[in-house]
């Protein structure tokens, strides 16, 4: 009977070496699977740094660090204070801080000019006739603020 | 004519009934292992590449995967845990080799150097010797997990066997491997299958995987004529079988000791086949065949 004790261990045997082989496969899975999950991420945060990257070379280029400013402008009847907000290089929105002085209707008028100064990225506007006085409050209120954008 | 014995005693042949069993076998034997060493030269180094795939994976902690040398390695070793070392004893390429080197050097014994036996090792140093391919296995294995093996090209003689056997031989940069394979065509002329039993990796390898006891070759010691050693005599590996059970992994299944063993028909594997059988050895040959090409092993389909 000795041959079949041999055959035993023998099978005993290969069974273990095969189980430890199956076993070290499943980590080395769960291992692969990790590293990949982790270059999804670094790729993910690659592409996110690219877009921020571009971005800010966008803005050093249109000479306006992001932010909010305040810039003061002298309108009809005092100052007008604007809060110019820069996102990516561009100007994005401008508030009305407080234009005490003005008349509501004349600048209500004049009010026009944010957008157009928003679409067209400049201050260099034309004044809107009929509320001329409030409309230099305006143009010199953001480029006031646009000066220290441009730091 | 054959002398029927009472029942269940075993068949007595005649001489020359036992001439023909012999001679009908040595030439089933040398027509196999023809057609697989010109078919499927390389079936030896794809299954031990599978080996060292394993080894490679795990020493930098990879998956091992579905790969086709692993794929070859399994089936060999399912083959071999089945139906015994088959594989060695007429797949082989490098057995056959082997079988070819000692049968050329008897040849220029004889003829040549008019000797009366052709030389082969003392037994009793085989069993000592058949160690040392598990070292080379080891160390082989070792190689792969640590990363060096891969530093070590040039030095395989199993990478010049299989250039000849396709007919083609760069060997720049294979002086160390050239070298080695000499030795080892030096070594088969000295001792039948040289490289099988002391050198051999996946040799290593088959001997260590637990073949069905119905596959293995058993010997009917209490029937055996006393001092008798016909099987021991004509075993290329030594084996006496059963003396040592331990050293069984090391039969490759040539079927001569069976064949031999025309006196009283002692050895057998299961019930009363032995393996030797025609229709058996063709079977066991066409189902590798079969397998094998549908692996990929074979160098024309």
């Amino acid at each position: 009977m000795k041959n079949h004790s041999i055959f035993i261990t023998s099978i005993l045997s290969l069974a273990l070496i095969i189980g430890v082989l199956l076993y070290y496969n499943g980590i080395a899975a769960d291992r692969q699977a990790m590293v990949q999950a982790r270059e999804a991420e670094i790729q993910a945060a690659e592409a996110h740094n690219a877009i921020v990257l571009a971005a800010e070379s966008e803005a050093r280029e249109s000479g306006w660090t992001d932010g909010t400013y305040e810039g003061t402008g002298t309108g009809f009847g005092g100052d007008v204070v604007l809060s110019v907000t820069v996102a990516d290089g561009k100007i994005s929105s401008i508030e009305v801080v407080s234009a005490s002085g003005e008349d509501a209707a004349y600048f209500s008028m004049a009010r026009e000019l944010l957008n157009t100064i928003i679409k067209k990225q400049s201050a260099d506007v034309d004044t809107v006739s009929g509320a001329t006085f409030s409309s230099h409050g305006i143009i010199d209120a953001v480029t006031a603020a646009l000066e220290k954008a441009e730091g | 004519m054959k002398a029927a014995g009472p029942e269940g005693s075993p068949k007595k042949y005649s001489a020359a009934q036992r001439k023909q069993i012999i001679k009908r076998h040595l030439i089933l034997r040398t027509i196999l292992q023809l057609i697989f060493f010109i078919s499927m030269p390389s079936a030896f180094v794809a299954g031990f590449s599978g080996a060292k795939y394993i080894f490679n994976q795990v020493s930098t902690g990879s998956l091992i995967s579905k790969n086709d040398f692993l794929i070859i390695l399994i089936f060999l070793c399912l083959y071999t845990i089945l139906a015994g070392r088959f594989f060695c004893g007429y797949v082989c390429a490098f057995g056959t080799l082997g079988d070819l080197v000692y049968a050329l050097s008897g040849l220029v014994q004889m003829k040549v150097l008019k000797k009366k036996k052709q030389y082969k090792l003392p037994l009793l140093i085989l069993p000592w010797l058949q160690k040392i391919k598990y070292v080379i296995l080891a160390s082989i294995l070792l190689m792969c997990g640590t990363g060096i093996y891969g530093k070590l090209q040039g030095t395989s003689p199993w990478d010049i066997f299989s250039q000849l056997t396709a007919l083609k031989l760069n060997l720049n940069g294979y002086a160390i491997g050239m070298v080695l394979f000499i030795l080892i065509l030096a070594g088969m002329a000295v001792q039948e299958r040289f490289f099988c039993q002391f050198l051999c990796p996946m040799g290593a390898v088959f001997s260590l995987l637990p073949v069905l006891p119905a596959a293995t070759l058993k010997r009917d010691a209490a029937n055996c004529p006393k001092k008798c050693n016909v099987c021991l005599q004509n075993c290329p590996v030594g084996l006496k079988l059963e003396d040592n059970a331990s050293r069984g992994g090391e039969c490759i299944r040539c079927g001569k000791c069976a064949v031999y063993d025309i006196k009283s028909v002692n050895i057998r594997s299961f019930g009363t086949l032995n393996g030797t059988e025609i229709w058996l050895v063709i079977l066991k040959a066409a189902l590798f065949f079969g397998i094998g090409t549908a692996l990929g092993l074979c160098r024309f389909f």
